[in-house]
């Protein structure tokens, strides 16, 4: 192969570019990704750990998400980041009704907790194909993008479309808020009471169809506010959803099941990891998560987090 | 009794066609058509497949069909289609049942290389002629002895790529940058450029490929950036041709040409960029209304208001249409739905299209309207090869807005 000359240093030509600015280069350019994966996990997180239902469509409803704010953006003008405020409750009520209706009702009809598990999968595989598809027949397979806030901004010269850095502090935001909710809130504390032992939790006065009802809305709420953030970045297109919720799934593990401090953590290391393995071979990104992946099974099989 | 028997196994073994052929016109040729209306190749097929063929049946039948010498009258044309779910096994079973269930006269192809791979074995077994148009695959040329039911339209990488170094050095670039995904796309095409600028006075001075479904890449780009090349040559596939041009203006890399393949001549990727991001963006494969073949202009007009104009294909529309075009003269030629006669029209003829006068060699079309294009004023130039420009080149490319 000698007639290329593949001779760029590790660190760029350092007489340009200063190691500091390329290490901020990466670790930024990490932690949005992180930020992302993060935001996509904790939705997929909290539906899994407490209302035990691992929601392939989850996705699906990242993508209703995204094309709502296409559409927004491009027929009224709307800005994707007041899009957030309107997809996040439209996305939660819908969730809310779909776990209202199907999943409490899967749940009544199972026999135990494992074989609920087994059909709330199966069903969301159902949602997922049903999404997907009244996705294509309202907005066509056609891809789809708008350009917003697409300017770079410079962070001690290291240089970033601004739309990934308002994702950045938006997820960032949006999971902390989240994080208090849960801590803080009585609601959130109802959903971690429910989580660690749902039999207890209706003894002790707390509705339980009701509460899981809400995690399943709040982890589409977490899709509502993650697909306008991804249609700013990228691309869209109806059949986008099931590489997030792939993407979900492996961190929810990597920060073990049910954790939600776990998936935020598990988001950023990815992302970070991701980043780095890019910035020396780009070649090799998607096979570094994965190798992640199976290095943590085997070393701590519960995750990062996890019991 | 025996004669009974015999008289039986005579009207039995007499073929249904020989019976029909016999008799009155059918009321409709048939055409099936599996392609990606959902999955991962629906927004490729549909954008730059399904549209054009839709095109081209409304136009038929609003002419009365196609006009078949053997019964003296037009025919109509009726579209059977089905979604292939983007998935390899379906197509080649649905495939299979618009031949055996459905008994269509004739089959409009699938969208992309690999599935137009995997039903070349079946159309050949039933010796159905299929016009392929989004087959991309220096393979093909050893392949195409044994499926010769299959022709290719859309021109092949060394025909697309050897347009872009003779550019390159019209344009007095030095240096450059080649990147690709390590699909059979990116790996061919650039496995086949690369060595070529070498041999041709360009430093390629970095080289690197990234794999399909990437979501960052700016930390490439950051680093084609510090090695500071006049060009940068990517062979990609439309969801990092979006990616590449938007962290590409993120980190503020200009070089001076900027050429992404797959999904530059997207309507969709202008308008989502903004006509004046896109300026003087290249890309590969180009074709426009302004060539100088015999309704060109028209079509584009028809395609332009039948699918919308953030919808069309400024490439692959025209080849999509020209296949249909092809097969309509091919049947009107041999003037019955004989499949084995037509397959031969096509394979020897030379067909007037909107691509100009298209050939088959060994399967593969031998024309080829444009083969590198540039974003000028919201218009998809052909600024390569240099005889069939539409338009000069706009060399440096200005900076990112």
């Amino acid at each position: 192969m000698g007639w290329f000359r593949g001779n760029v240093p590790m660190f760029g030509s350092v007489e340009r570019r200063t190691v500091f600015a390329t290490i901020l280069d990466v670790v930024i350019g990490g932690l949005i990704m992180g930020g992302i994966y993060a935001l996509i996990a904790v939705g997929l997180s909290l539906q899994y750990g407490v209302g035990r239902i691992l929601n392939i469509s989850h996705g699906e409803f990242i993508m209703l998400g995204a094309f709502a704010t296409w559409s927004l953006y491009t027929f009224l003008g709307i800005s994707p980041l007041l899009s957030l405020v309107i997809c996040g409750p439209v996305l939660f009520f819908i969730g809310f009704l779909i776990h209202g209706t199907l999943f409490r009702y899967l749940r009544k009809k199972s026999k135990s907790a494992g074989a609920f598990a087994d059909s709330s999968l199966l069903a969301s595989f159902g949602l997922l194909f049903i999404i997907q598809n009244l996705a294509l027949i309202t907005w066509k397979a056609d891809i789809r993008g708008y350009s917003y806030l697409d300017h770079s901004v410079s962070i001690f010269g290291a240089l970033f479309a601004a739309n990934r850095i308002v994702a950045l502090i938006f997820a960032v935001g949006i999971s902390i808020a989240f994080y208090l909710f849960l801590t803080r809130a009585r609601l959130g504390k109802a959903i971690r009471a429910a989580a660690e032992d749902p039999v207890t939790a209706q003894i002790m006065g707390v509705n339980i169809h009701r509460v899981l009802a809400v995690c399943f809305g709040l982890g589409a709420l977490m899709a509502g506010f993650a697909g306008p953030l991804i249609s700013m970045i990228y691309e869209i297109q109806p059949s986008m959803g099931l590489e997030y919720t792939i993407i979900a799934i492996v961190v929810v593990v990597l920060g073990g099941l049910g954790s939600i401090t776990g998936s935020l953590i598990g988001g950023f290391i990815l992302g970070l990891i991701g980043n780095i393995v890019t910035y020396f071979d780009a070649g090799l990104s998607l096979i570094a998560y994965y190798v992640i992946f199976i290095l943590l099974i085997l070393v701590k099989p519960t995750g990062i987090l996890g019991k | 009794m025996m004669c009974a028997l015999t008289l039986l196994l005579i009207l039995w073994i007499l073929p249904a066609q020989v019976l029909a052929a016999s008799g009155k016109a059918p009321d409709k040729i048939r055409i099936g058509n599996a392609i990606s209306l959902s999955g991962p190749y629906a927004p490729g097929a549909i954008t730059t497949q399904s549209n054009p063929y839709d095109m081209w049946i409304k136009e038929v039948n609003a002419q009365g069909g196609i006009y078949l010498k053997e019964y003296n009258k037009k025919v109509p044309l009726e579209l059977i289609r089905y979604d292939d779910k983007s998935d390899m096994g379906t197509v080649v079973k649905l495939v299979e049942k618009l031949i055996l269930d459905d008994k269509v006269d004739l089959l409009l192809p699938p969208w992309s290389t690999a599935m137009n791979f995997a039903i070349a074995p079946i159309v050949t077994k039933h010796k159905f002629p299929v016009l392929g148009v989004t087959v991309d695959s220096m393979k093909l040329k050893e392949m195409a002895p044994k499926i010769p039911y299959m022709f290719i339209l859309l021109n092949q990488p060394p025909v697309k790529a050897d347009a872009i170094v003779p550019l390159l050095k019209e344009l007095g670039v030095k240096t450059a940058a080649v990147v690709h995904h390590t699909d059979l796309h990116g790996i061919e095409f650039a496995g086949h450029v690369t060595p070529q600028l070498s041999v041709n006075g360009i430093d390629v001075a970095v080289y690197k490929s990234y794999p399909l479904g990437a979501k960052d890449l700016s930390p490439l780009l950051k680093q084609i950036k510090s090695a500071n090349v006049d060009a940068f040559l990517a062979f990609s596939y439309p969801p990092e041709t979006f990616l590449l041009t938007q962290q590409a203006k993120a980190v503020e890399f200009n070089p001076k040409l900027f050429y992404t393949s797959i999904g530059t001549a997207f309507a969709a990727y202008r308008d989502a960029m903004g006509v004046q991001m896109v300026e003087g963006v290249m890309g590969t494969g180009a074709w426009n209304p302004k060539v100088p073949y015999k309704g060109a202009k028209e079509f584009w007009e028809r395609m332009v208001q039948h699918a919308g104009a953030g919808k069309v294909d400024w490439y692959g529309n025209a080849f999509a249409y020209s296949s249909v075009q092809i097969l309509q003269q091919a049947v009107e030629k041999v003037g019955s739905l004989d499949k084995k006669k037509i397959r031969d029209v096509i394979a020897k003829g030379t067909f007037d299209t909107v691509i100009g006068p298209v050939r088959f060699e060994d399967q593969i079309n031998v024309q080829s309207p444009g083969e590198v294009g540039q974003w000028q004023n919201g218009e998809f130039e052909i600024v390569a090869a240099k005889e069939k420009r539409t338009a000069a080149p706009i060399y440096p490319k200005p900076p990112w807005p």
